[in-house]
């Protein structure tokens, strides 16, 4: 048996080491982008601001020494921009990266939060509480438990029909059924809502809006982001593992079950906070770890960060053309759906044509 | 390292398969576990990784009850080289091997330098180096399954247990992987497999489990065990054993099934 000779010891580092700063330089590239992302997006809405107004207002908040400005434009920066662009960074995020940790652990790459019925159920339970004016706290709690009881009714009833015949599409079937229950829920909750109070309130939150956030809600959703990123950040190489059957995975040492709970837990807790927030915004839990996954490849070590960097930087521009694009806000649900169904169409068509090149 | 098997029976809740499954297995040899289809051979290996629950007996690595073993130890003794299935996602070789590294990882960590320098080590000794940044969903039946191969070596494993290891492989690559499992044995690892070619036991002469619908489960040398008549009750088809020569002046036993339902010639 041929030892490996210290010579190709080093070649074989120095490519690997190339290979790490491949991935180390996308990731990075990502960051950048979405850093661009949030840069632009304080410029653009109804009141403009040039870039360098941007900067003397960071500069004049970091120095401490109040910019020579319109007083107009920093009150719009603090009071509606600022939030605004860090709660749809938040939710861009938020929304990828549940998406990409539901893929892993069902171990399907068609799986996302709407599929899988988290956003409906949670929909759903924030409708609810809505309705019953349950309060802040309230409408996150019940999106929460809602939405982790439609993916726990989906993971069941494929579990029950599936018996191992073609689990990904039953998973997605079943995901389907659920949503639309929940859906129906949801109109049946409308139905009953007063139509001149509720119904309106219920029916812009659920097209998915950004319009009226504040700064309570970025702590609403920065609160259990953090603690959902906790898991998902402890166990991105077992999530690697799961990309291949359960019984493999167990027998290189993966605790499944605790894995997989974990990680079901917190994107559902991801996906129902963004959904308490911001209403129902579709497709961005399916484009966006798919695109990824082309650009940075699988490995969850570096898919998780670049999905929080694309992600947080996709819906930011979507949200820049909601408030910019026409007069009128356009509801950013309408508009992820108009941006995302076509973009997965053409990712499909690639992935056929060219397998998919996931360097 | 012992594996020991003391009646085993495996099954399903309303259902068993096969009892009085009763073997031992030491390092650096090789079991063969041969039989018909559905007779339970999947059956007895999920049982053994403890996937299913067992009906009855006991299985013991080193005198210790093998369902005492928590999930990351048993990782470290027993590594497990299923039939090739494409994963979900394009993982590139290396990374695939790298996760063999899981149980000697630190809780929450991930393969560093050094486990990769390791992986590649294997991936030299299987002499498949080359396919290290290739995408594994891509490879061929035999590549494939000797990345899977460095994947379980890259668990440091005593025992192996490999599923089909030759299905889906043609003839060359049956050969080669032959080659490697013998090679692997000689190394010092256990090996228990499943195959469908009786074959397969003499040329690497092995031990032999012959799981029977009749008589359960027979373990012996593979001469002794599987003789024209076992082989001819176990399968059902008429076979005999035949005798060839290799130009090194070895003797080696092969099995030829005959199509026509004449009498089946059972002297060697």
């Amino acid at each position: 048996m041929s030892r490996i000779s210290k010579e190709e010891k080093r070649q074989i580092r120095s490519t690997m080491d190339a290979g790490q700063r491949r991935e180390g330089l996308r990731v990075t590239t990502l960051a950048l982008v979405a850093i661009c992302a949030v840069f632009f997006s304080f410029t653009v809405g109804r009141y403009s601001a040039y870039p360098s107004d941007v900067l003397r207002i960071i500069w004049g908040y970091v120095t401490g020494v109040a910019p020579d400005l319109d007083p107009n434009v920093e009150l719009v920066f603090f009071s509606v921009r600022l939030p605004r662009v860090i709660c749809a960074f938040l939710v861009g995020m938020g929304l990828s990266v549940a998406g990409c940790s539901y893929q892993g652990v069902f171990r399907n790459p068609m799986v996302s939060p709407d599929i899988l019925g988290a956003t409906a159920g949670a929909g759903f339970g924030a409708a609810i509480a809505m309705l019953l004016d349950f309060g802040i706290l309230g409408i996150e709690l019940t999106a929460f438990l809602m939405g982790l009881a439609a993916v726990g009714i989906s993971y069941l009833i494929c579990m029950i029909v599936g018996k191992r015949a073609n689990l990904m599409l039953t998973l997605i079937l079943a995901g389907m059924v659920v949503s639309a229950l929940f859906q129906a829920g949801i109109s049946l909750i409308k139905y009953v809502a007063d139509p001149y109070t509720k119904l309106p309130e219920i029916e812009f939150w659920l097209m998915g809006s950004l319009a009226s956030v504040n700064y309570s809600d970025v702590v609403k959703l920065l609160i259990p982001l953090l603690i959902a990123l906790i898991p998902l950040y402890l166990f991105r190489w077992q999530l690697n593992l799961l990309a291949f059957s359960d019984e493999e995975a167990k027998m290189m040492g993966v605790n499944i079950t605790a894995v997989r709970l974990s990680i079901i837990f917190s994107s559902t807790l991801i996906s129902s906070s963004v959904v308490a927030v911001s209403g129902i915004i579709g497709w961005v839990g399916l484009v966006i770890p798919h695109l990824t996954r082309m650009i940075v490849g699988p490995n969850y070590k570096v898919l998780i960060p670049s999905c929080i960097f694309l992600g947080g930087a996709y819906l930011l521009l979507v949200d820049d053309i909601a408030r910019a694009f026409m007069a009128a806000e356009i509801p950013l649900g309408i508009l992820t759906a108009i941006v995302g169904a076509p973009f997965f169409i053409i990712l499909l068509c690639q992935k056929r044509g060219g397998d998919g090149d996931a360097a | 390292m012992r594996l020991r098997i003391e009646d085993l029976a495996c099954g399903y809740p309303n259902k068993t398969l096969v009892e009085h499954i009763d073997f031992s297995l030491s390092e650096g040899e090789i079991v063969c576990v041969l039989g018909p289809n559905g007779v339970g051979k999947t059956t007895f290996f999920r049982t053994v990784l403890g996937f299913l629950p067992r009906k009855a007996g006991g299985i013991y690595l080193d005198d210790r009850e093998i369902s005492t073993f928590t999930t990351r130890q048993l990782a470290r003794e027993v590594a497990y080289v299923p039939q090739t299935k494409s994963p979900a996602f394009e993982f590139r070789v290396r990374e695939v091997v790298a996760m063999g590294c899981t149980p000697a990882l630190k809780p929450f960590a991930v393969p560093s330098q050094k486990d990769y320098l390791f992986c590649d080590e294997i991936l030299d000794r299987l002499k498949i180096l080359h396919l290290r940044d290739r995408i594994f969903n891509e490879l061929s039946g035999g590549e494939a399954q000797m990345v899977l191969i460095a994947r379980a070596l890259a668990q440091q494993p005593r025992l192996l247990m490999m599923d089909e290891p030759t299905s889906n492989l043609d003839f060359g690559n049956q050969v080669r992987m032959l080659q490697c499992i013998c090679q692997l044995a000689e190394d010092g690892i256990g090996i228990i497999m499943t195959t469908h070619f009786p074959d397969h036991a003499f040329l690497c002469s092995t031990k032999v489990a012959l799981f029977t619908q009749e008589k359960g489960c027979v373990y012996g040398d593979a001469d002794e065990v599987l003789t024209a008549q076992s082989l001819s009750e176990a399968y059902h088809v008429e076979v005999c054993l035949t005798r060839s020569v290799t130009p090194d002046g070895k003797t080696i036993k092969t099995c030829t099934p005959y199509l026509s339902a004449g009498h089946a010639d059972t002297s060697v």
